[in-house]
């Protein structure tokens, strides 16, 4: 074979390689073209490989201490607030006492908690997050609203279940809302889109 | 100087300058950082021209290597992660730089007329593509920035593509005019 075909089939060779490699890359970057966002990816891994919680203390709106992980053996479901957020959060809660609402059946039993979280722990203390519930729960649902008063265990949550909470430039937070499903072993499994109660609640009486 | 200025678009404190918004981010230091590497890439041509025209037949793994480079970096998730990890952030700098922006000049020199323009196709579409993206999408792509960044950039990425498209118009049209007055 002449020296000039020969070189030519081993550039192309060589392209042809590099394009293999740069599919290969981008494949994996994105899990096989299903995740170009960090919350797509983080819902995936969590699927693929679920975190046990942490052992963290929480304290609830009327003050108590309860360690989150005395928690296990329920299903919960948890979502994370701010109660000085001007319009989201409120969403947020209200749907969390709506879905305590819906399944107020298997909360009552001891086999399900509902649980808002709060990412500031500075401002929401068990009075702020008793006004917070009380808003936006007229009902008295068994919804439970909770900081950790440590700014660490308040990290180490939010790491684990992979929420980032940033500054949105008006004085509040911005963060990747959803609720997060954990499992009777203290399994965090699924993360679960805000507006999808239907499914939320569908996923949790699966798993009782 | 072309180095200490490519340091300057992400080395620490300027860098998180750079990456303070999303627009900042994906338009301006990503811009600048492919910008600097093809500038690079002209420069070293200029300069070692003799010597670097063996790789013209290498031309299309170039274009390959550049388009793959610049395309990864577009994924949000990677916007993400170069504001979490210094390392991530390095690797796209000099990924940008070196992978997309130098080789996207040693081709774009080798490469004819035809593929030049399937190439100015391609970026104008996906400018708009993106563009559009970012303006429209109902959820924050990017969890390190905001909403109104995310709807900002997609705004300025269509603002682009116009001015881009005008632009491309106007070249043909020259061309046009300069071939019935030849």
């Amino acid at each position: 074979m002449p020296t000039n075909v020969k070189r030519g089939l081993g550039i192309a060779a060589a392209t042809a390689a590099l394009l293999l490699a740069g599919l290969a890359l981008l494949w994996h970057l994105t899990r096989g073209l299903t995740s170009f966002t960090t919350e797509s990816w983080r819902r995936a891994a969590i699927l693929e490989s679920p975190r046990a919680l942490p052992e963290v203390v929480l304290e609830d709106h009327l003050g108590q201490s309860v360690a989150l992980r005395s928690l296990c053996g329920q299903v919960l479901v948890i979502n994370f607030v701010y109660t000085h957020c001007p319009g989201v959060c409120s969403a947020l809660g209200a749907g969390a006492a709506q879905l305590a609402l819906r399944m107020q059946d298997v909360i009552a039993d001891g086999r399900v908690a509902v649980l808002s979280i709060s990412f500031d722990p500075q401002r929401d203390t068990p009075k702020q997050l008793a006004r917070f519930k009380r808003g936006l729960d007229a009902s008295g649902s068994a919804w439970r609203v909770l900081r950790a008063p440590s700014q660490a265990d308040t990290q180490t949550l939010l790491e684990l279940m992979g929420v980032v909470v940033i500054d949105d430039r008006r004085g509040g937070f911005d963060h990747n809302a959803a609720w997060h499903v954990v499992d009777r072993s203290c399994q965090l499994r699924r993360i679960m889109d805000l507006d999808d109660t239907d499914a939320v609640e569908a996923l949790v009486r699966s798993w009782l | 100087m072309a180095m200490l200025l490519w340091l300057a678009l992400w080395v620490p404190p300027l860098g998180s300058v750079w990456q303070s918004t999303l627009l900042m981010q994906m338009l301006v230091q990503t811009g600048l950082l492919i910008a600097l590497g093809f500038v690079m890439g002209w420069m070293l041509l200029a300069r070692y021209g003799h010597r670097l025209l063996a790789l013209r037949v290498w031309r299309w793994a170039l274009l390959v290597v550049a388009v793959f480079s610049l395309s990864i970096w577009m994924i949000p998730r990677l916007a993400d992660a170069s504001v979490e990890s210094g390392w991530v952030l390095m690797i796209r700098a000099l990924s940008l730089t070196f992978l997309g922006g130098l080789p996207l000049c040693w081709a774009w020199q080798a490469m004819g007329p035809v593929i030049r323009g399937v190439l100015h196709i391609e970026a104008l579409a996906s400018l708009f593509r993106l563009g559009w993206l970012y303006l429209d999408s109902p959820v924050r792509l990017c969890t390190q920035y905001v909403y109104s960044d995310q709807r900002m950039l997609g705004l300025s990425l269509l603002w682009i593509a116009l001015v881009y498209l005008c632009w491309l118009a106007a070249v043909a049209l020259r061309g046009r005019v300069l071939w019935r007055l030849g």
